[in-house]
């Protein structure tokens, strides 16, 4: 069965709505700002925040209301109706859901003797949609939104869905940044993802949204596909609780997977990474070998990091990373990667870095990987 | 494609009275005297559940090559990092970024215990954690069953694992985790779930069913909710029936137990008055996994039953089960 994308949304450090998101990526400048001065630490972090005018308050679930703003976005592109939402899936990617609701001054009640249910993005959503078909919320860390796509395709394939919102999204969380920069894990000038001089992630806030459906139900409701889903394929390292296995092969099988529904390699490659070093590499070289067995070159294939100018937006990572696949089918190019100054030599992959690159050919892949060597992979073509 | 439970483990936290007696849950009978210091109690509880359904030692080699690939695990949680993030939450605001210990780090993402289960048994086919309050172990199973159907993998380990808010029920939730291992009929299960056959899981879905501001839900989306739970593929007859949901969701699970009791009726199923149960799930997203692990401990083979988890968001996640054998000889 055909799954193909009716509608968008997107709510990033570059404002509300796709059309933001696509001008932000084109742009290749955007760098992050000091994170709030809510993180305990001796000096603020760097953060790729959504501007307040596009963000609820801190405390109020904000994830929760980001994800919101995409969803009603994506909604509206597909022409959903009331009647379409009734029977229709939802699955969500995020790691820490509405953790703002329980960090102490930035939540609001986070000393209540029941913690608040992070958790409840999910179910709150679909009332307030008035979705009522299945539904679940993937946690896989930072491949969360690759998955929520990817099992949103499972439930239309398998007949459980005709239509399936999948979406990710994930805020600023004081313990998680604190974390992250108490291990040097945080680069201290911005995500350069490309660059030899990297030194690590930086978060981001955002929240991204797809609607899949089935190719026959968009015929029937005379809807447009902006894009078509190839394949996408799914792996566990099992190897370590944080860092990736090494050789790379289970990242490798997902890839060619999902590579499996094209006919040679993509035009471009949305990568998941984030500015870390092994990770980046152990990405890269998967991908590029996945890529070779499938019949093609890694030279051909134009690799794309949006989270140089975006950040790490940990659960809508992968979401994200499908919303930028359809933009860069629509409009036929690949946007410039920023922040390089002394490029990558490890990379197998073709990096443009002055100006958009016109797509070679009309599919793009999309990678995802997180902690606990979670993996998923997803390929995109142009709709027939 | 008949999915099979071919092996169940529980461990989980019973209310007591004397709470300041010894720990429930002893970690070195479950998994040795080492390896378990630095997990969470949650992955330990995942671990100890998680073996005892495959019939391992927490010591076996994990599975390798070929066989690994075809392995998967989805685990369901609420609570995974709960107490790791209020812990951190207060050392950063109190000691500040320094008190933070390095071998907490892994505690704070929601899907840690499905990884260390993953790298203990050699799971590559994927690792997923549902995070759903209430309905993410169901949501485990049904997640399993599907990836069966779809080829991701030959056996699946759907499990749930929790550490309450509050230790000894404080909270009104307990500890626990629970798992079943799954198994499309016919396809080799290499070394994992090599047990024999204990049910047979028929179908399974899930709905968002938003209650209002009385907690009851709305007639019409209750109704279609109801018959699609109905129409979930299964012998015809007596079929026991069990909603699962927490002290909250009471009313809304009463209105679906009525629903689907007049649904099953519809559609050729009878539910005696004795087998329809509504059972407070204390046990926060594992309450239902630990109900079908019960079910398929008994003597009947625990089928036919529909197993329903409730949570008061109006999250709803339903398991159709049978025996074993019947649905080769219907």
């Amino acid at each position: 069965m055909t799954v193909v994308v009716t509608g968008l949304g997107a709510v990033s450090c570059f404002g509300s709505g796709t059309g933001a998101l696509w001008e932000g990526l084109l742009g290749a400048s955007r760098r992050p700002d000091p994170a709030p001065d809510v993180c305990g630490l001796p000096a603020r972090p760097h953060l790729y925040a959504v501007p307040d005018g596009d963000a609820p308050a801190r405390g109020t679930g904000r994830t929760g209301a980001l994800l919101a703003a995409a969803v009603a976005e994506a909604v509206a592109e597909a022409g959903l109706s009331a009647g379409d939402l009734l029977d229709a899936g939802l699955t969500v990617g995020t790691s820490l859901g509405d953790i703002d609701l329980s960090e102490r001054g930035a939540g609001t009640d986070a000393d209540a003797s029941v913690p608040p249910a992070t958790h409840r993005v999910t179910a709150s959503l679909a009332a307030r949609f008035g979705i009522g078909g299945p539904g679940q919320t993937l946690s896989t860390a930072c491949s969360a939104g690759a998955y929520a796509v990817g099992w949103g395709a499972e439930l239309i394939e398998t007949g459980q869905a005709d239509v399936v919102v999948a979406c990710g999204g994930d805020a600023f969380s004081r313990v998680a940044v604190g974390t992250l920069q108490r291990f040097g894990l945080l680069d201290g000038e911005c995500c350069r993802p490309f660059d030899t001089g990297r030194a690590g992630m930086v978060t981001g806030e955002g929240a991204a949204a797809l609607v899949l459906e089935s190719a026959e139900s968009a015929r029937r409701r005379g809807r447009t596909a902006l894009a078509e889903l190839a394949g996408h394929g799914w792996s566990c390292d099992a190897h370590h609780p944080m860092a990736p296995e090494p050789s790379g092969d289970q990242l490798r099988r997902s890839a060619a997977s999902a590579l499996a529904g094209l006919d040679g390699a993509p035009g471009a490659a949305v990568l998941h990474r984030a500015g870390v070093a092994l990770n980046d590499t152990v990405e890269a070289t998967a991908i590029g070998e996945a890529v070779t067995a499938a019949g093609g070159s890694a030279g051909e294939v134009l690799g794309y990091a949006p989270k140089a100018v975006m950040g790490h937006t940990a659960g809508a990572a992968g979401v994200f990373g499908c919303v930028i696949a359809a933009l860069v089918l629509r409009h036929g190019l690949v946007p410039p990667n920023a922040h390089v100054t002394d490029p990558d030599p490890q990379c197998p992959l073709t990096v443009p870095l002055v100006g958009p690159a016109p797509l070679p050919r009309p599919s793009v892949l999309v990678s995802g990987t997180g902690f606990g060597g979670n993996n998923a992979v997803l390929t995109w073509r142009a709709a027939a | 494609m008949t999915v099979l439970i071919t092996g169940v483990g529980a461990v989980a936290e019973e209310p007591r009275t004397d709470a300041g007696g010894a720990p429930w849950f002893d970690p070195a009978a479950h998994l040795g005297r080492r390896g378990w210091k630095y997990l969470t109690p949650a992955t330990r509880y995942l671990l100890a559940a998680g073996n005892q359904a495959l019939g391992r030692r927490h010591d076996d080699p994990p599975l390798t090559g070929a066989a690994a690939e075809r392995f998967g695990v989805v685990t369901g949680t609420q609570y995974a990092i709960d107490r790791v993030h209020r812990r951190m939450d207060a050392t950063l605001t109190g000691e500040g970024v320094r008190g933070i210990s390095p071998a907490e780090v892994p505690g704070f993402s929601m899907n840690t215990p499905g990884s260390q289960l993953a790298i203990s048994t050699g799971a590559r086919a994927f690792s997923v954690t549902l995070t759903d309050p209430v309905t993410a172990g169901l949501g485990a199973v049904l997640f399993a069953v599907t990836a069966l159907r779809t080829g991701r993998a030959d056996t699946v380990v759907a499990a749930a694992a929790d550490q309450a808010p509050e230790d000894h029920g404080g909270s009104g939730e307990y500890d626990a985790a629970a798992a079943v291992v799954l198994s499309a009929r016919g396809r080799a299960p290499g070394s994992a779930g090599p047990g024999r056959p204990l049910a047979a899981v028929t179908g399974a879905l899930s709905r968002f069913l938003a209650p209002d501001p009385d907690g009851e839900p709305a007639p019409a989306a209750l109704g279609a909710s109801a018959a699609r739970i109905a129409a979930l593929p299964g012998a015809a007859g007596a079929v026991r029936l069990v909603i699962d949901a927490p002290p909250a969701a009471m009313p809304l699970a009463v209105a679906v137990r009525d629903a689907v009791t007049k649904a099953l009726a519809d559609a050729g199923s009878t539910v005696p008055d004795a087998d329809a149960a509504v059972r407070p799930g204390r046990h926060c997203a594992v309450s239902g996994l630990l109900e079908l692990t019960a079910l398929t401990a008994r003597p009947d083979g625990g089928g036919p039953a529909v197993l329903i988890s409730v949570s008061e968001s109006g999250h709803l996640t339903a398991i159709r089960i049978d025996n074993a054998v019947r649905p080769e000889f219907i």
